[in-house]
C-alpha cells in the first residue's frame, strides 16, 4: 500500500499550485469561446491579489463525464508527477474538525511550496449544491 | 488537562496528599497573547517553535490561521485571539504546539512567560463571560500578576464546543 502510485496533475491556480487525481481529468485544452468554467485562481484566494498571469498558458480542465463533466480555469499546466503514498499527506484532523471543505483532500510539498490536492468532482458538487 | 479532568484529579490525588500533608499540584506552560494570559496544562504541550511562515489556506474560518510545516507534518495553526473576535497576534514571538490524542495544532503567542506550579485547589471555574465566549477556557487561576486563564487543548482541538467566528 505504501508503495501505491498516484498520479497527480499539477496546475497554477492564482497564488496556488494545486494537484488533482490525473485519472479524473479527461481533457486538457486552451479556452475557446462559450466556456464558462468554475475559475480555481479565484476559488482559491485567500485574500492577496491574484497574480499576473501569462493569459497564453490558461488552460481548461474538462473532468470526466462520470464526474459531471464540469470545466475549470487553470493559469497554467505543470505536468503530472506520479507520487507514493508516502508523498502526500491526508488533511489535518484538526482543519476537519474546524470545517475543511470536503474537496480538500490532503497536501503535499513541492520545491519548499504547500501544494493543495484537491477533488474536483466534491469541488464541482460544492458549487452546484 | 481540562476542569474536569483537574477536579478527578485533585479527587484521586487528595486523599493520599492530605494523608501526606501535601496538596497537589498541576504544572503549566504560561503564555500571554496580547493582554491575555493563558496556562496550558503542561502534558498538553507538544513543543515551542519560533515563528515560522504560515500558509493561509481557502475557505476556512478566520480563526485558522493557515498550516505550516512542522518536521514534515502539515500542521494547523489556530489563532486564539479570533476566536473573541480581538485583534490577532501579527508577528507572535512563538508558537506553542499543542496536543491531544492524535490531535496537533499550533497557537500563535506573545510570549512566553514561564511554567508554573499551580495547586489543584487554587484552580478555579472560569469567568463566566470567558466560559461562555472561550469554550477552551475551562478555568482560571489567580496569580500575583493577574489572572490566567486555564486552556484546555482537548476541547480547542476537537473544535467540540468552541465558539465558530
Amino acid at each position: 500500500m505504501r508503495d501505491t502510485i498516484v498520479g497527480v496533475l499539477l496546475m497554477r491556480c492564482g497564488a496556488w499550485t494545486v494537484g488533482v487525481d490525473a485519472l479524473s481529468v479527461r481533457a486538457i485544452r486552451p479556452p475557446r469561446n462559450g466556456d464558462a468554467p468554475i475559475d480555481l485562481g479565484t476559488f482559491l484566494r485567500v485574500g492577496d491579489p491574484l497574480p499576473a498571469i501569462d493569459a497564453s498558458k490558461r488552460r481548461i480542465v474538462e473532468l470526466g463525464a462520470e464526474d459531471g463533466g464540469v470545466t475549470f480555469g487553470i493559469d497554467g499546466a505543470l505536468g503530472t508527477r506520479s507520487l507514493t503514498l508516502a508523498d502526500v499527506q491526508p488533511l489535518s484532523p484538526v482543519l476537519e474538525k474546524y470545517g475543511a471543505p470536503a474537496w480538500w483532500v490532503g497536501t503535499m510539498e513541492l520545491d519548499g511550496e504547500l501544494v493543495l490536492l484537491v477533488d474536483l468532482s466534491a469541488l464541482a458538487k460544492s458549487q452546484a449544491a | 488537562m481540562g476542569l474536569n479532568e483537574a477536579l478527578a484529579v485533585k479527587k484521586a490525588l487528595g486523599d493520599q496528599a492530605i494523608a501526606e500533608n501535601v496538596e497537589p499540584e498541576a504544572e503549566y506552560l504560561c503564555v500571554r497573547l496580547h493582554d491575555r494570559r493563558y496556562a496550558i496544562p503542561i502534558g498538553q504541550v507538544a513543543e515551542v517553535l519560533s515563528p515560522t511562515t504560515v500558509t493561509r489556506v481557502p475557505h476556512m474560518p478566520s480563526h485558522v490561521r493557515g498550516v505550516f510545516n512542522r518536521h514534515g507534518k502539515i500542521t494547523a495553526v489556530l489563532d486564539l485571539a479570533a476566536f473573541s473576535g480581538t485583534e490577532s497576534e501579527d508577528s507572535p514571538k512563538r508558537l506553542v504546539v499543542l496536543q491531544h490524542d492524535q490531535l496537533e495544532a499550533a497557537v500563535p503567542v506573545t510570549e512566553i512567560v514561564g511554567l508554573v506550579q499551580v495547586r489543584l485547589s487554587a484552580v478555579e471555574p472560569p469567568l463566566a463571560h470567558l466560559a461562555g465566549e472561550l469554550a477552551f477556557v475551562t478555568g482560571q487561576i489567580n496569580g500575583d500578576e493577574g489572572i490566567m486563564s486555564v486552556l484546555d487543548a482537548r476541547v480547542l482541538l476537537e473544535n467540540s464546543r468552541v465558539r465558530r467566528g
